[in-house]
């Protein structure tokens, strides 16, 4: 059954059961993966999917139903199950459904050319990159996760107000993780690649990047619990704004989950050369898009401008409830998923230092290159975080020393303020739809604990 | 799900260009939800999942594609398309199977009791038991701020079929509700979280009592809300039961999945028979037990649900095997095999996975603690298997000062390696319990249960603010 005539079928019924208006949601697209393991394809991926979301007004309320399988014997089940959500909800504040905005940015974020790439070739990419990583050094173990994959994704949304809307977006990458071994001890270094077109995909770089840090952490130790100076290379300054761009979003500030909220506007919640955007359209992203997913077009905005809070991020109910427009910040988990909020190409504003301009000057500090517990370690309704990390001890200006097996703790509020210096290493990584690119920054009043 | 013709042929598609076996996982999932912040329905949803998942093993690789139509020229195409990547996979002599059977006698068919299906229930009474538990949380004290309470209902039918023969259908219903409250005092937030779930269905809300969850919530948010930061630096642990068996999950039996012994990426490779831990450990996987959050009747490749002993007096009894990489170990599967959904190939994962009771008391284990912290609520944590190294959250802590719990204390992290943290075990209490999660790998989010007894660990480096 196509989009069209499920979307004719479904709106048809919608009305003749009392909804007032509706909206139909589609996501899906095709993904290719390989990965290989000591010169074979140890998995090879092939997938098509898509899946539909329909929500209505049903006596003043909004109503969810979602599915997966396009057929008409579930037209009805999701009718009535919207209709049954929508009696139960509670919250005053009307979600609207969106008209449309009179125009949307121009946004190229599919090249036809990514898709036309043999899979043999992309196998054999997989297979040298593998090969490649294990050559270049003997302590190298096994390079593990070796892949290459590339997918691509469209999205429609249609409503009675006479949206129509559809994007299209494809993106390539590799990745692999070097496992290396020095007197019996297992060390890793990840390295990745994210494009749109593999005439810019090197498998011999990430090779080399991925075997080079996992050497460099060899011979790591832990050291005794301190408060210095902390250097957050690129990637891990990502995972931690990462983590936290929930506070960001009005609505959970409105429903008390954040500490920001519209009272804290023009407030100075950071370090003076701190600005935070968040861009729909972004040309170093891979995840520009011109409209959200309630049809709201996107746009280009500071979050934190030299320190000062100037926006939050919106969704059309949350800027009602503050009495704003939206910023087209909003997003939907999945085809199925309520409306919520989310960033779109979120990034911090790189300066013109050299990530070795961070470094110098610092007499004793720690590099952190790799974090983890992430997802455990932090209250993102406080700040607090606790993480696990891996990085070098820093003296003089120098790395002299890998660390394992050390925590570093703080409030993410707190850091705001402590940022320091912000570099020049901006890097974004895509996420399904939106991006988030952060410059490696050095941070003070953090507690390192270790043995 | 399918007729056996389609099967058939699909199968014998996919095998067309050489490969070992065949296997189709087929599912249609109901999922419902209900979110109340603050006591108030904010969020309800219901939506189908609905995809076929196609792989093809030839020698210890696979080639998995998946669809969401499931027509015959989609699944044929589907099969078709793998077979090619196959080919390409196949190094050497490729052996053509050419006849596979569908006709081996029995024809599983699986279901739970399931004494109040999902689709059964109002959505009203959801609503007014998740109500009940806000308000216990809010009563509590005023320093309780916000509220969230959600019910998430499973109803997942699968189907799996391979070329040896099997044929099996199983039908899986979970419950869940999520009680959190968060205590504040301005610039201050905490919270607390209760978040039992079974493979059951709506008769799990009679079996717990969702006011005294809405308490113990606000308890721990409010008592983490007027302590102090943790301090820092190595002491003795002493963690709770319940979801304190997360230190064991994510220390030890993540390292003991097939997925990276297999490929010599885990510390225990090649250590069965050996030593891994202090006498006082002996841990199980058992997904055989009635209406446990991580039970099955079969795993998600078919294979037979067991009990299996994973380190017993400390001495590494067995790995967690799926189908494929059994066959790259030699070892037969522990019926371990699992994946979220038809969008993942499966591979070894976790049911529920314990520490069993020693012969401590929980008196004697804090009385001969001089100095330490006492972990009474766990949150979670992640690995690499590959080094053993783990880091996990601590949600509810005390300092434990002369033989007694003394302060509260928020904000530690704990971190080790698995290996040498099994060996620092020094004391294992008898006041088992089970706590729920799901468990996230390359097979997706599955549904765990972890479990221990209060355990001591000698010596463990706390993260804390101090």
């Amino acid at each position: 059954m196509t989009f069209e005539s499920f979307k004719a079928e479904i709106f048809a019924r919608a009305q003749a059961k009392g909804f007032t208006d509706y909206e139909l949601f589609q996501s899906g697209g095709t993904s290719f993966s390989v990965r290989v393991f000591d010169g074979e394809i140890q998995e090879y991926k092939n997938a098509a999917s898509e899946g539909i979301g329909f929500r209505g007004t049903y006596n003043g309320k909004m109503g969810y139903a979602a599915s997966e399988l396009m057929a008409l014997e579930v037209i009805d089940q999701m009718l009535d199950n919207a209709a049954a959500n929508a009696t139960i909800i509670e919250d005053e504040t009307v979600e609207i459904l969106y008209p449309g905005d009179a125009s949307y940015s121009e946004v190229n974020a599919y090249n036809p050319a990514l898709d036309e790439v043999d899979a043999g070739q992309k196998i054999t990419w997989a297979l040298e990159m593998e090969a490649y990583a294990k050559s270049l050094d003997p302590r190298v173990k096994m390079a593990d996760f070796c892949t290459v994959t590339n997918s691509n994704a469209a999205m429609s949304i249609a409503n009675s107000h006479g949206l129509d809307l559809t994007r299209k977006s494809n993106v390539a990458m590799a990745y692999v993780i070097a496992r290396v071994e020095e007197n019996g001890v297992m060390k890793s270094g990840q390295a990745w690649w994210a494009g749109r077109d593999f005439a810019d995909f090197d498998y011999k770089k990430i090779a080399d990047d991925a075997v080079k840090k996992a050497l460099s952490y060899l011979g790591a130790t832990s050291i005794e619990s301190c408060e210095v100076p902390i250097v957050f290379d690129n990637e891990t300054t990502r995972d931690f704004f990462g983590v936290f761009t929930s506070i960001f979003m009005a609505e959970n500030g409105q429903k008390g989950f954040s500490l920001l909220n519209k009272d804290k506007l023009g407030e100075t919640i950071a370090a003076p050369h701190v600005t935070l955007r968040d861009d729909g359209i972004c040309t170093d992203s891979l995840g520009s898009m011109a409209f959200d997913a309630e049809g709201v077009a996107t746009q280009q905005k500071a979050i934190i401008e030299n320190g000062v809070l100037t926006s939050l991020l919106y969704n059309l109910k949350s800027a009602a409830k503050d009495g704003v427009k939206s910023t087209g910040n909003a997003a939907k988990q999945g085809h199925g998923g309520a409306i919520t909020t989310s960033t779109t190409n979120f990034y911090l504003q790189p300066s013109d230092k050299s990530f070795d301009d961070l470094l110098a000057g610092i007499e004793r500090g720690v590099l952190i290159t790799e974090m983890a517990g992430l997802h455990s370690g932090a209250n993102a309704v406080s700040g607090d975080f606790s993480f696990s990390a891996e990085g070098f001890l820093i003296e003089n200006g120098k790395l002299i020393q890998p660390l394992e097996q050390i925590t570093v703790a703080g409030n993410f509020y707190e850091l705001l303020k402590n940022i320091d210096a912000v570099g020049n290493d901006l890097r974004f990584r895509s996420m399904g739809g939106g991006g988030m690119g952060m410059p490696s920054i050095k941070v003070n009043g953090l507690k390192i604990s270790g043995m | 799900m399918l007729d056996k013709q389609l099967v058939y042929d699909v199968l014998t598609a996919a095998l067309a260009t050489g490969g070992d076996l065949a296997e189709i996982f087929m599912e249609n999932t109901v999922k419902d939800n209900i979110t109340l912040t603050n006591g108030l329905v904010e969020k309800a949803n219901w939506g189908v999942d609905y995809g076929l998942g196609l792989r093809i093993i030839t020698g210890t690789n696979a080639v998995y594609a998946y669809t969401n139509n499931t027509s015959r020229p989609s699944l044929m195409r589907l099969a078709t398309d793998a077979a090619q990547a196959v080919k390409a996979s196949i190094k050497g002599e490729i052996n053509i199977k050419g006849v596979i059977t569908l006709d081996r006698s029995e024809r599983l068919k699986y279901a739970d009791t399931i004494v109040i299906p999902p689709e059964k229930v109002a959505k009203t009474d959801i609503v007014e038991r998740l109500r009940a538990a806000s308000a216990a949380s809010m009563a509590y004290d005023p320093l309780v701020t916000q509220t969230s309470n959600g019910y998430a209902s499973v109803t997942q039918d699968v189907f799996i079929a391979n070329s040896n023969g099997l044929w099996a259908e199983d039908r899986r219903v979970r419950t869940r509700v999520l009680v959190q409250a968060v205590a504040g005092d301005g610039n201050e937030k905490q919270t607390g979280y209760e978040a039992p779930g079974a493979k059951v269905g709506y008769e799990l809300m009679d079996a717990i009592n969702i006011e005294a969850l809405g308490t113990k919530a606000a308890r721990v948010a409010v008592t983490m809300l007027k302590a102090d930061y943790a301090p820092s630096g190595k002491m003795p642990v002493i963690v709770d039961n319940a979801f304190g068996g997360v230190i064991f999950h994510e220390a030890c039996a993540h390292s003991l999945e097939a997925t990276g012994v297999a490929k010599g990426a885990s510390v225990f490779t090649g250590k069965l028979g050996e030593k891994i831990a202090a006498d006082c450990v002996t841990a199980i996987d058992d997904g055989t037990l009635t209406g446990e959050w991580g039970s099955l009747n079969i795993d998600d490749e078919g294979g037979k649900i067991r009990r299996t002993t994973l380190i017993e007096n400390g001495v590494l009894k067995s790995y967690l095997v799926d189908y494929l990489n059994g066959l790259k170990m030699g070892m037969p599967s522990t019926g371990s095999g699992r994946r979220e959904s038809y969008r993942f190939a499966p591979t070894s994962r976790m049911t529920n996975t314990y520490i069993l009771n020693g012969n401590s008391t929980t008196e004697e284990i804090i009385a001969n603690t001089e100095h330490g912290l006492y972990a009474a609520q766990m949150g979670g944590g992640s690995v690499q298997p590959a080094s053993g190294e783990f880091n996990f959250a601590v949600l509810e802590g005390y300092m434990i000062r002369d033989g007694k719990i003394a302060e509260p204390v928020r904000g530690a992290t704990l971190i080790g390696k698995g290996h040498e943290v099994l060996m620092d075990i020094d004391m294992v209490g008898n006041n088992f319990a089970a706590a729920q999660g799901m468990c996230g790998s390359i097979s997706g989010a599955v549904p765990t249960n972890v479990g221990q007894p209060m355990v001591r660990v000698k010596e463990m480096i706390v993260g804390g603010r101090k």
